[in-house]
Formats: structure tokens, sequence, C-alpha cells
């Protein structure tokens, strides 16, 4: 019995040494300390913005960049070879889409989320224009996606986590009304805008404004051959509204030079140690030469020899990645974010980090406005096209001087003006594709898809789909192994709903 | 700090000294032969704890109550029990090993073999040691069946990977716990590089255990076995007990113990290359003195000159092969370890002291790994019935490796890609102009003058780019105890602290060439530096009571009930500059205030608590017929919610077991033992720390293809983003279900045995981060999901053809499991979870495939599996998406070894093998761009119609392709490029993976010297390896996901050693 005693004290003893204080007490250590549980608006604008500088400015402009033909892939190394191959893999944009839609598109939702429960109808507005922004580049990429299902992961939402996919004119039809909501929604005089921390306008509500009529007009533009009448109603009620982006007035994310600030494009290519993947195209560059185009010198920059001597605005024909690696070819230039040239123009480099990344640009504004001109009859289309050559000659680095220089003299830049909508548009499109040469390779690969100008582009060299272009990027992988209503996978050269080219 | 250490120990080996006998029971121990067997344990059965052992005649005297039964235990001998009262000179009978002994058993709790009711191995500090490894992981492998060890790079510092039956969690660790001295560790394995393509692997912390001082290691598989340790059991365990002062001869008496070894290391395998062709571009320019193609001409031997034109100079050489350049490179790894060990001790109390040196220097320059360990385990009886026990372990590391894979350091990389005619060995001198960085030119600039425009010297790379770590680890336990009749209550209390820092140096510099011809191939770093420091605790108590108690004749029974506590804590810091995204400001100055852009800087504490109870239950009857119950309930905080009710937290397991030697009842001269066995076991453990936190803020870092791209605060704004993984506020525990059967067989008085048993494991409500399409706002949510079954074999023999009195013994065993994995369903529309790999080739648990099933891009088919040739270019067409590929896990792992003992003379043999399973590499996909590969001499490099190939005509129909040529210089240098299902290859190996000679001199001998024994010897591990046909390139064992779920993923990964060397032992 004294045994049975002593174990028995000794074990509460024991249990009194261990288990001195409370249970729920002990337990009550699960809340993770390495978050923050509440942020106000101001702090998830900013992130969305860049997030979205970096969603569109890497992997989406080089595609896309390659795809308008401004730029190839360099004999001396091989990154990019899939993309001339006209056969890049789901995964290749998993990144992307993720970037696009967890990373910018969400924060976007929680920013306006937080802006509804403390009054900022400013924020709720920039937050619904960037939004439509995002799903129309999305929609133009892939067609048909997830949209009204989308972003519907929480609890408080439902939980879809599967969204079912939309057709993409359903989308279309979406995007311009959340447009309009949000410029019903804008008021210049509300102080509790944004400041600083919007990165691409510092909070002028006015730019704002500009910027969802622009984006309207983008949006019904796309639908002009699918819709055409349905696209030129809008067009028509959009341009009398008026109050439209300006030549200076550009959607950017301006990147500066610090460290973990920089051009995105760039960051890739310094991670990749300075390797120049990309280079000019024959496709641009021979054109632009042709026209004596004075941007040449800033889309690209010039072909040095071993000695740094420079040789000219060389360009490589479209995927003719087989050549020797000796070849002396362009790199782009500073303002594309994706010059890598260390040794001869290590200032191109520099400058190359602090590239914007260009989302709706001023001269884009004048270029949309002048085929939306041309589309309803209006008058004005021939002045807007050479205010718009002029303002992406002064955005570029040239002058407005050197833009009248061209305009007079060179075949692209002198406007129709007696000869046929079709001949304007066409006049209008490429001078827009010549515009955007390294700087907007994604909505000149889009509108080349809409319109199927500028007509004298090429296959690659090692297309693998034959004399056909890639009308549409593959759905990401992400999205074929985790959506259980992921409609199928699409080949390159399936067309979008609104590409009837 | 180490002296005053030293004095603690030295204090506490003096309290407990004292001693005094109460209650002696004498007696003496025969062998077969009837000569006194000396060593042989003696111990009370109620408390297992308390022991002796024989002196050198065989003659114990154990103060035990008249009462008690004791239990005779010998390696190679059946326990005998010895009744109270009965003869106390006994006469012991060889047993086979698998059979006999005892295994250590969850809690640490020392059983016999014979009465557990699942499959269990113990390996004994020899066999452990035979092969001198330096893992005491590693050296487990061939040797118990139902284990798969993957040893990295089988050399000082490399992970080891445990896993007992099969990936049991898609998402979690499956690892297998490792417990020393009742004290679960912590095995994290440490990994600094950004990801598995550029990974610095210092190794995992279940390493750090000293060989040496392992007395033995009990390997428990299953879910049964481990019940009791909860959450961390269902991955079965490996037990592994320190030595003890108890085992040495002789009471009263020290022995001291000292033993060397000294080990060379070089390289396993090294990938086979092609001799004919050398340094250029074929498509391009021949002789490209910048390249690192071996796309040139072929060899004609004729004077050439190479690298770089200096001021007019340029070396010159034959251009011919350089068949050997790659073994050039790497040195003789050389680790010399010391051990110096006391022991000693009375039948009251007992210590052991250890002292341990490991110093290496590695295969690459520059890297060592070197480890000073102390131990201390010391236990004492005192007279009013109470105990306790020590075991304390200080160690020391630290370590230098270089980066694997595409890291800018990557030291290997840059070797495969040098050309076959380029003489490695005459880059090494850094200081020459030919091969130096920083030879400066008339204007103070820095000049390179290496021969390799796209690579850089691996010579520069090892001096330059610096990795370490260091390491200070406690771990050890204290245990207080009181024992009286069939009563034993006592309380462990244990810990595991570890703090652990690395240090990366990335060095700053620009080199432009001096040779023109070199021109835009600068050599440029920004330069880096990280630092980073893990502190974690791992704290555990455990107060457990037993109870044993005869209660008939023939039934006996024993209760144990016991608490746990587990409390975790670890709390990291870290500084970068990263190299890729910011840089130094001043070149070779380390330091966290010398970045050009912000410091990214992060914090993590990660905290837990979990409160276990638990109970057993066995019945013995007759010694024949064993049943064991458990069950257990644990409170975990990872499943706690504020304000919400405790209930959430609780979950509760049990595990039964059944056991029944027939040969008591069937006695038999042939079969002279068999058990057959039964037991069920469900496991449940909670959830991982925080997994049930919903979604917060975090500052905005947004990440590229191949480096973090942006940092907040951007241009001076502050940024944050909503976390894209969402939680369950609903978790549930995980938990695994497992029933096994078996039966061990002994024949011919254990001549020959054989263990056998079959399981299944069924995990279900595995917690998970499952991914969710990007398009729902989110990429993952956490919750219960999936369920993975693994259903096995596990087959060991062991038969002795000869054991003859005259000391001739020849033992041969072999061991076969085959474990076949499955993913049954994951969750909603997810069929797949990406373990790891790369954007084109996905390591993945996919529903309805084996755990670690691989997934790429492969050609294009057509319907009959036929590659699709695309016309234009001749070369194969890619598919769009990827197909499954096979899987990591083998078919099955079987080893085959032999003892040969003869008086003193012993050596051992020991072959295994894994066959079947697949594994990536990229070393392949590498070598086949440069034109390395011996497989790249195909067709003397002549364009060729591929193989059974067909092409689409115009009607768009598959035709069989007889016209258009492939052209094998455009399909290694891109369409293989891209076809990631090429590089997965057949992972079958057989390895010889221990020999051993050693030879103990004669007692004679040594009489008149100052040793008790004497032993020298050779050894030797990872001997030899024979792959399979289509692996001309790596050890498929090598891996850039170090010791995680990420396996079979050679990303040019760091090769794996060869080691072998001398080992001297005495005592004194």
């Amino acid at each position: 019995m004294n045994t049975v005693f002593k174990s028995v004290a000794f074990t509460g003893m024991l249990a009194a040494l261990t288990l001195s204080s409370g249970c729920r007490k002990q337990l009550d250590v699960n809340t993770n300390p390495n978050i923050a549980t509440e942020v106000t608006p101001d702090l998830l604008l900013p992130s969305a913005e860049v997030n979205l500088g970096v969603a569109m400015g890497v992997d989406i402009h080089t595609t896309g960049s390659f795809w308008a033909e401004y730029w190839t892939q360099s004999p001396t190394a091989s990154q990019y070879k899939d993309l001339e191959q006209y056969q890049p893999t789901g995964n290749d944009f998993d990144r992307e889409w993720a970037q696009f839609y967890s990373g910018t598109l969400m924060d976007l939702k929680k920013m306006i989320q937080s802006a509804e429960s403390t009054a900022r109808p400013q924020y709720i507005a920039i937050g619904k224009l960037l939004m439509a922004y995002s799903f129309q580049v999305i929609t133009d990429g892939w067609g048909d996606i997830p949209y009204t299902q989308a972003l519907k992961g929480e609890l408080t939402d439902g939980q879809i986590l599967n969204p079912q996919y939309d057709p993409q004119s359903l989308v279309y039809d979406s995007l311009i009304a959340m447009t309009d909501q949000a410029l019903a929604l804008i008021n210049p005089a509300d102080t509790r805008k944004p400041a600083t921390d919007d990165v691409i306008f510092g909070g002028n509500m006015t730019s704002w404004r500009h910027f969802g009529n622009t984006l309207k007009l983008k949006l019904y533009m796309r639908l002009s051959e699918v819709a055409p009448d349905k696209a030129r109603t809008g067009l028509t009620a959009t341009l009398a509204g008026g109050g439209f982006l300006t030549a200076t007035e550009n959607a950017m994310v301006t990147f500066v030079a610090t460290a973990g600030n920089r051009n995105p494009l760039s960051g890739e290519i310094t991670a990749l140690n300075y390797t120049q993947n990309q280079v000019a195209s024959a496709t641009a560059i021979d054109s632009l030469n042709r026209n004596n185009d004075p941007r040449v010198a800033f889309f690209y920059d010039i072909a040095v020899d071993a000695i740094c001597n420079p040789a000219g605005y060389i360009g490589l024909r479209q995927g003719d990645y087989n050549q020797s690696p000796s070849l002396l070819l362009s790199a782009p230039g500073a303002i594309t974010g994706a010059n890598a040239n260390l040794n001869c123009n290590s200032a191109a480099v520099v400058a190359s980090r602090r590239a914007p990344v260009r989302f709706l640009m001023g001269y884009e504004s004048l270029f949309l406005q002048a085929e939306a001109m041309v589309r309803t009859g209006a008058s004005g289309a021939d002045s807007m096209f050479r205010a718009a050559i002029r303002a992406n000659f002064t955005h570029v680095g040239s002058t407005a001087a050197a833009a009248n220089g061209y305009i007079a003299s060179s075949y692209w830049g002198r406007y129709p003006t007696g000869g046929s909508a079709a001949d304007q548009i066409r006049h209008i499109v490429t001078q827009k594709w010549f515009a955007m040469t390294g700087i907007q390779g994604f909505e000149a690969w889009t509108e080349f898809r809409r319109t199927g100008y500028p007509s004298f582009l090429v296959p690659s060299v090692n297309s693998f789909l034959g004399n056909n272009f890639p009308k549409r990027f593959p759905y990401p992988n992400t999205e074929l192994t985790r959506n259980s209503n992921f409609p199928g996978q699409k080949p390159l050269t399936d067309r979008v709903y609104w590409d009837i080219n | 700090m180490k002296r005053l250490l030293m004095t603690c120990f030295l204090l506490l080996a003096v309290c407990l000294g004292s001693a005094m006998a109460q209650n002696i029971i004498r007696g003496r121990i025969l062998d077969e032969k009837g000569q006194g067997l000396p060593g042989a344990a003696v111990s009370i059965k109620s408390s297992p704890n308390i022991g002796v052992v024989t002196d050198l005649d065989g003659n114990f005297e154990i103060a035990a109550p008249a009462s008690s039964t004791l239990v005779v235990q010998n390696i190679g001998y059946t326990s005998v029990d010895i009744l109270p009262g009965a003869a106390t000179t006994i006469r012991l009978q060889a047993a086979a090993k698998e059979l006999s002994g005892t295994v250590v058993t969850a809690l640490a709790i020392r059983r016999e073999k014979r009465d557990i009711g699942y499959a269990a191995t113990t390996i004994s500090s020899e066999d452990l040691n035979n092969g001198n490894n330096v893992s005491a992981l590693s050296a487990i492998q061939g040797k118990t069946a139902g284990v798969n060890i993957t040893s990295n790079t089988g050399g000082p510092g490399g992970s080891t990977r445990v896993v007992l039956r099969g990936e049991k969690s898609i998402g979690g660790n499956n690892n297998a716990l490792i417990v020393v001295d009742g004290i679960p560790i912590n095995n994290s394995n440490r990994l600094a590089g950004a990801s598995s393509l550029e990974q610095i692997d210092f190794g995992n912390r279940g390493n750090d255990v000293n060989p040496e001082d392992i007395e033995s290691i009990s390997v428990l598989k299953g879910p049964a076995a481990a019940a009791l340790y909860g959450s961390a059991g269902a991955n079965g365990a490996i037990m592994i007990t320190t030595k003890s002062g108890r085992n040495r001869k002789g009471s009263g008496k020290t022995e001291i113990t000292y033993s060397t070894s000294y080990t060379l290391s070089d390289i396993l395998k090294y990938p086979e290359v092609q001799n004919k062709w050398g340094q250029g571009d074929r498509q391009h320019v021949d002789n490209d003195r910048r390249e690192n193609f071996s796309w040139g001409l072929p060899f004609d031997g004729q004077f050439r000159p190479w690298g770089q034109n200096i001021n007019g100079q340029q070396q010159v050489k034959r251009y011919e092969a350089q068949p050997d350049n790659i073994r050039s490179f790497f040195n003789t790894g050389k680790t010399w370890e010391n051990n110096l060990s006391l022991g000693g001790g009375n039948e009251k109390s007992s210590y052991f002291v250890s002292l341990n040196t490991l110093q290496n220097d590695g295969v690459v320059p520059n890297n060592f790994y070197n480890k000073y360990s102390i131990r201390f385990n010391g236990s004492t009886q005192l007279n009013n019935n109470f105990y306790s026990q020590i075991n304390i372990n200080y160690l020391n590391l630290q370590s230098r490796t270089d980066a694997q894979g595409q890291a800018l350091g990557g030291v290997w990389e840059n070797i495969l890609q040098t050309p076959r005619d380029i003489p490695i060995w005459e880059l090494k001198d850094l200081k020459n102009p030919y091969n130096s960085y920083f030879n400066k030119d008339a204007n103070g600039n820095n000049r390179y003058g290496y021969y390799g425009g796209y690579t850089d010297n691996p010579y520069f790379l090892a001096d330059a780019f610096d990795n370490r770590n260091r390491v200070d680890r406690v771990l050890g336990n204290v245990n207080i105890g009181y024992r009286k009749g069939g009563f034993d209550i006592f309380n462990r209390v244990g810990g595991d602290i570890v703090g652990d820092q690395v240090f990366i140096k990335t060095p700053k510099y620009t080199a432009t060439p001096w040779d023109a011809f070199y021109a835009g191939n600068n050599k440029t770093s920004a330069g880096g530096y990280y630092q980073g420091s893990t502190n974690s605790q791992n704290l555990y108590n455990d107060l457990i009571a037993n109870y044993t108690k005869q209660l008939t004749k023939d039934l006996s029974l024993n209760v144990l009930l016991g608490n746990s506590l587990q409390y975790f804590r670890s709390n990291a810091v870290s500084g970068e500059i990263n190299y890729r995204n910011n840089g130094l400001v001043i070149a070779d100055f380390y330091n966290l205030s010398n970045g050009t852009g912000p410091v990214t800087s992060l914090n993590t504490t990660n905290e837990s608590f979990l409160v276990g109870v638990y109970g057993s239950t066995r019945l013995d009857y007759k010694r024949k017929i064993f049943l064991e119950m458990t069950a257990r309930n644990d409170w975990s905080s990872t499943l706690y919610l504020t304000n919400a009710s405790l209930q959430r937290t609780s979950f509760f397991y049990p595990s039964t077991s059944l056991s029944y030697v027939f040969t008591e009842d069937w006695k038999n001269n042939v079969l002279t033992f068999g058990k057959v066995r039964a037991s069920y076991a469900s496991v449940g453990n909670g959830a991982g720390i925080y997994a049930n936190n919903q979604p917060g803020y975090v500052r905005q870092s947004i990440g590229g293809n191949f480096s973090t791209l942006i940092t907040f605060p951007f241009n001076n704004v502050p940024g944050y983003t909503y976390q894209g993984t969402l939680a369950s506020t609903d978790l549930r525990p995980e938990r695994t279900n497992s029933v096994e059967v078996g039966a061990e067989l002994g024949f011919f008085k254990d001549r020959a045995s054989i263990d056998v048993t079959y399981y299944y494991n069924n995990s279900i409500d595995q917690i998970l981060s499952l991914p969710v399409p990007s398009s729902s706002g989110f990429d993952a949510i956490t919750k219960n999901v999936g369920d993975v079954t693994n259903k096995g074999l596990e087959l060991a023999v062991r038969v002795t053809p000869i054991a003859i009195s005259n000391g001739l013994r020849w033992e041969v065993f072999g061991t076969y499991t085959r474990n076949v994995s499955e993913v049954n369903r994951l969750e909603g529309g997810v069929r797949q979870v990406v373990i790891g790999g790369t954007s084109d080739m996905s390591i993945t648990a996919t529903v309805g495939q084996p755990y670690g099933a691989f997934y790429g891009i492969d050609y294009l088919r057509d319907p009959q599996g036929r590659p699709v040739i695309d016309t234009n270019s001749g070369l194969p067409r890619l598919a769009t998406d990827k197909t499954y590929l096979g899987t990591f896990q083998p078919r099955f792992i079987a080893s085959w070894g032999t003892n040969f003992k003869f008086r003193g003379l012993t050596l051992s043999v020991l072959f295994d093998t894994k066959q079947g399973g697949v594994f990536f590499s990229n070393t392949k996909r590498l070598l086949d761009f440069v034109g390395v590969a011996k497989e790249t001499e195909f067709n003397d490099r002549n364009p060729y119609i591929m193989e059974n190939s067909v092409y689409q005509n115009a009607a768009g129909a598959y035709v069989p392709n007889d016209r258009y040529e492939t052209d094998p210089y455009l399909l290694n240098t891109s369409i293989y490029q891209n076809a990631s299902a090429v590089h997965v290859l057949d992972a079958s190996y057989v390895k010889l993976r221990e020999a051993a000679l050693s030879y103990t001199l004669p007692q004679k001998w040594l009489k008149r010297s100052a040793f008790g024994n004497l032993t020298i010897g050779a050894f030797g591990n990872n001997l030899f390896i024979w792959t399979a046909k289509a692996n001309k390139f790596v050890d498929p064992e090598v891996n850039s996901g170090g010791a995680s779920n990420e396996q079979g993923f050679d990303f040019a990964a760091r090769p794996s050693l060869r080691n072998y060397g001398v080992r001297l032992s005495v005592s004194f």
C-alpha cells in the first residue's frame, strides 16, 4: 500500500510540475503573428498597379513583341525558341494568369471592399477601371475566361473554387458596363481620393475619367469586325461624350532604378545575367528603315561590332534563330526595358531599368479616336492621326519636328485623306503598329489579329504551324489541372470571339 | 564555454557515483558451449531499465527484490527468464539476429522482440558502423526491409531521406520520426538555395547524431509500432539509443575506447561523354574559342590556339579529346574522424562520455564539413527506489558547400559544359591571366582571360562563392523515476535546441575580356549577401506510469498510462542583398549595410503546443500469446481557433496488435521458432502551424521566372497584398489507418530465419494546401482532402550456413521491399498537386498514379504513340500539355549481404538495389545541349530519319516518316531542351553499399600491453554502382530537392561519393 501511495504522490507531484497552467491557454498559440489582418485601400492600390505592370511587362510583353514581329530570338541564346516555333506550352503562362487573377484582381477586389466600408468611392472607381482593363487583356489573350464566377474563392462569396468560363462576348458586355459604373463614381473634387499611392496618375481623377472613356473606345473598337453595328453605336456615343486621354496623359507604371523597383523585363534579363534573348526582327526594323523613321533609334539600340563600333540598325528574319551567333544585330532600345548590352551601351541597360510598362497611352487614345472617327463617319481623323504620330514621337524621345518631317515624307506617315475608309483604317492601324514597336507588343499583336494589319508580317522561319500565325495564348496548365470547369485546351490557331479576320 | 561544459559533466559524473547494494541475486551465464559468457545483460523483467552485465567469466550480481523475474539477454542468443528462486546458472542458446534480442519501442521502452505484434527491426552498433558511414541514417540502407532511404551525396553533409512504407502525406513531411533516447528530434533539412534549381543543401539535422555514440537503432516501420508518438508516428520511427556505461565488461570498471578512421572520397559515377568532337558550334563557327558547345569539328590532333588572345599571346594545344577533364577537377575528399569514449559503472550507476571530431575536406575545392560533438549519458539507482538518467549531447557543426544546378556559383554545371578538348586542370591557377577574372589592364580595369564566353571557371566559382552553415545544438533529456515492485513511474523531460546560421556570399565583380573576339561576353555579378539565423526549440515532457503484474501463473498484465507535452517554437530572422535584383556597393565586404538597394529582411515566428494522454494494456499468455492495445488522445494547438471550443483541437486514435508464438504449441525440429502477428492502428495528426488561419496581408513582393522582381516599398510607396492561400475553418486532424500481418520463422534453431510482413496503409483527410485555379482569386486552399494508399510486402531472410565452434561463422542475409503507392483522390476538379520540378517537368501527386508521378512535355504523338515530325524543320513536334512519364517510386528495393567471421577476422559485404522508378536528369539535358553526352555520337551526328516517326500529310493524316530527316544538332540544341520527357530516365541501380574487413588482435598478444582490445580494419561505402542502360549520366540517388518530397530530381545535383578508408579502434 505504501508503494501505491508513494507512486500516486510522486505522479501527482510530477503532474503538478508539468500541467501547472490551463490547457486552453497553452493551446492558444495559433494566431499567425507573421501577417496583418487588415489594411487600408491606399496600401492595396500601389500593390495592384505594380503587379499589373509585372503581369503585363514580362512574358506577355515579350510574346506580344515576338508575334507582332518587333523582336525575334537571338541566335546567341535560346530562351524563347518555343515562341518562334509557335508552340509555347500552357505552363508558359501560369505565372501571368496568376498575377492577373490572384494577384492584381484579388487585391483590387479587396481594395474595393475596403473602400466600400470606409466610403472612398474614388478608390472604387479606380479599382473597377483597372479591373476592366485587366480583364480585357486576359480575354484578348485567351478568349473565353472565368469572369462572373471569378475571384469568389472566399466563403463570403460562396467559395467558388472552380469558376466557370464565360463567353468572350459576355465578358466584353460586362466590361463596358463596369467601366460605366466606374465613370459614374468619379468625382475629382472628392478629397478622400488617392495621392502618391496611385502610381499611375497620382490620384488625378480627371485622368482616370479620361482613362475610362479611352478604355471604352478600346473595348468597342475590338468588336469592330465581329459586331460592327454594336461597335459603331458604342463608338459614336463614346466619341460624343469626349474626355479622352490627351497626348501626354499616359496610363503606365514608371519604374525606378532602385534595386527591387526596376522594370520587370529588365529585372528578368538581369537575373539571366544580362543575356540578350530579344533582338530586332527584320520585319519591324526594315520597315522602319524603309520609311526613314527616326523612331528606330529609340525602339532599337544600334548594332555594334566586337569593339563597339556602330554597324547600323539590323534585324534578323523572324524566327531565324539558327543563324551564326556572330551576326551583328540590334537589341531593343532602352525604352522597351529589354536592353542587355552591358558591354557597349551600359547606359541603355541602366535606362532599361527605368522603362515604364504601358497600359493605355496618350498616343493610343489618339489612334483609337482617329479610327473611331473613320468608322463612325465623324470628321477630324486625319489631324487626329497626325497628332497621334507626334504624341508617339515625343513619348519615345524624338521630337514633334521630326514627326512632322516623317509625316510629310513617309508612306505610312501620310494620311490617305481622300482614300477609302478601309485604306484609312489600314493606315491608322499600321501606324499604330509602328508606334507600339517593342513598347506595347501585346496590344499590337491583338490589333493585328483584329484587323490583319500590318499586312506585311511573315510567319516565323521555324513555325510549326506552317503559314499560320498564332491566334491566342494556350490556357495555362494550372487551369487544366485544377479547374473542374475548365472547358478544354484550344489549339493556337483557334481564333478568339472578335477575331474573324 | 566548452571548459565550463566539461566541468559540469564531470560534476554530474561524480554525483552519480554513489551506490549501495541490497537484495543481491548472484548467478552465472554460460554460452552454448558452457563457457562463461561476458557482457550478457541481466535485468529485472518488470523494470527493464535496471540491469547489470556479466563479467569476463560470465558472473553477475544484481540488486533486485527476491520476487523478481530476471531476464538474460545477449545479442546472438535467445533470451531467457530466470524465475524467482530458480537456478541462476543459465546456459544460453544461440539464435539468429533477426529473431531474438530487444527492440526499443515507442516512448523508448525496451521490449523483447518476441512479444511484439508488429514489424520492428533492430540494428546493432556493430552492423550500423560496418561501412563507417558518417551518417547514421544512410548507414541503415540495405539493413532492414520496409525502408526507402535516399542518400543524396553519400558523403559528409548530404541529405538523407528515410521513408518507411511509402509516402503517406501528399504535401507534408514523409520522413520517419527520429527519436534519440526517447526524445523526438528536429530532422529538418537545411536548404538555402532560392529554389531546387539552384539548391544549396547543407544536409538534414537527423545526420548530426554521431554514429559512434549509437548503441542500437530500432526501426519501427508502421503506424502501429509508433502509434504512441501520435502525429509524427504515422511515418514510422527510427529509434536511436545511445550508449551507456552499463554494457561495459566487468562491474565498477572504466573502459576507454578510442577509434580513429581516415576516409577518402571520390565521385561514384561520372556521366559518359563523347571524345570525338571538340569546342565549336558546327552550325556557325566551327572553332569558336568562346564556346561551351562541343558541336565543333571532329578531333584532328593538330595544334590550335585556344582561349583568349592576351596582348598578342595565346595558349596553344592539340585539338584532341581530354577524356578525363571532368574527373580532373575534383580533389580526393578526406575525412578524419576521432572518437574517444569513456564508460563505466557498477550495478547501481553508470556513465558514458564521448568526444567526437570529424574533419572533412570535400571533393570540390574549399568545401568542408567539420563536426565536434560531446556526449554525456549517466544513470543511477538510488536506495529509496528512485532512479535517474541523463543524456546530453552538444554539437557544433561548420560546413561550406557549393551551390547546385543553375546557381550563379554552380560548380558542377560549369564543369559539365566544358568542351571535350579543354584541359580543366589548367584552369586551376586563378592568378594566371588566362584563367583569371581580376587581372588589371593599363587603365586599371578588370580583364578576364578565361576561355569560356558563356561559362565560368569552376575553380573561380569554388573559390569565390562561399556558402556556409554553422550549427550549435544541444539535445538531451533528464529522466527521474520511481520503481518498486511492478510499479515504474517516471518523468522524462527533454529537448532539442538548435541554433542554425547560414551565410551566403556572392562576390561582386565586373571583368571585360582581353580578346576583342570575346566582346560582349562580360563576366559580371552585382554581388550579394545573405545571412539567416533560425533558432528552434523542441521541448518534450513525458510522464509515464507503468505497472506489471503476474495475474495468474500463465497470464501477466502490463498497463501503461502517460501524459505528453510537446512544445515547438522557431524564430527565423534573415537579411538578404540579392545579387539578381540588388547588389553590393563595395566588393568583398559582406555586410547587410552594403546593399545598393533596400535589404530584404524577413522574420518568422512559429509556435505550437500539443498535449496528449495515452495508455496501453498488454497481456502475455504463457510467453506465447501477446495482445496489446493502445489509445491516445491529443489536443493540438494547430487546430485551435480563438473563441472556438477546445473540442475542435482534440482527436483520439487507437491501435491493437496480437502475436502468437505457435512453435510453443507445435514443437518441430525444423521450424524451431514461429510467430504470427497482426496489428491495426489509426494515427491522427494535427495541422501545420497556422494552417487554419485565414489569409491576411503581407508586404507585396512580386516574383518573375528567374528572381523576385519587385519588392515593396515601391519608389517609397508601401504596398501590401492579400495572401493567396485560403484556409478551411473546419480543419479536422489527418488520419492514417493501417493494417499489417506478418510472420517470423526460425529454422534449425534459428540458423535460418524469415521475417515477412504485408501491410496496407490508408491516409485520409490529409491537410493539404490544395492548389486551386487562380481564377478563383486564390492559388490554394488548406483543407482536408485526399486519400493515399500504400500497400506492400517486406521480407527479410537470414541464413547462417556455417557456425563452427572454432569460431568460423558465415552468414548471409537479404531483404526485399515492395511498396505500391496510389493517390486515390484529391478533391473536386483537382487531379494534380505539384510537389516539385521545373515549369516544364512537374513531380506531382496525381489521382490514379503513384505518389511522385512525373509529368513533362513529350513529343506530339499520333494515336499510336509515334512522334510526329514537323515537315518544315524535320524536328519532332511537341505536345502542348504534359504527359505521365513514370514515378520516383521504385518497383522494389532489395539488399543482399554476407558476414564472414573467423576468430578475430570479420569480412562483410552488402549490396542493395532499387529497381524501377524514374528520375529527371537535367544533367542529361545539359550534356545533350552542349554536345558532351556520349549519346550525341549517334549516327556520327549526321541527319537521320527518326525511328518509328510519322508526319502529317496535307490531308492531316499521319503517315510513317520515310523522308524527313532530323538533324541531331537541331534536335539536341532546341527540341531536346523543351521536350523534358526525353530526360526522364530509369532510376534503377545496384550498389555495392558497404564492404568491410577488420581484424581484432588476439587477446594473448595484448596481455602485456595497455590495450584491452585492438581492432584494425578497412571499409568502404557506396563503392560501386550499376545503373540502368539508359542512365549514362548520374547516380540516381542524387537529388536537388534534398530530403524533401521533391525526389528523383537531378537538376545538375552534386554528384554522389564513393568512400573508403581505414580504421583503428583500441580499448583500455
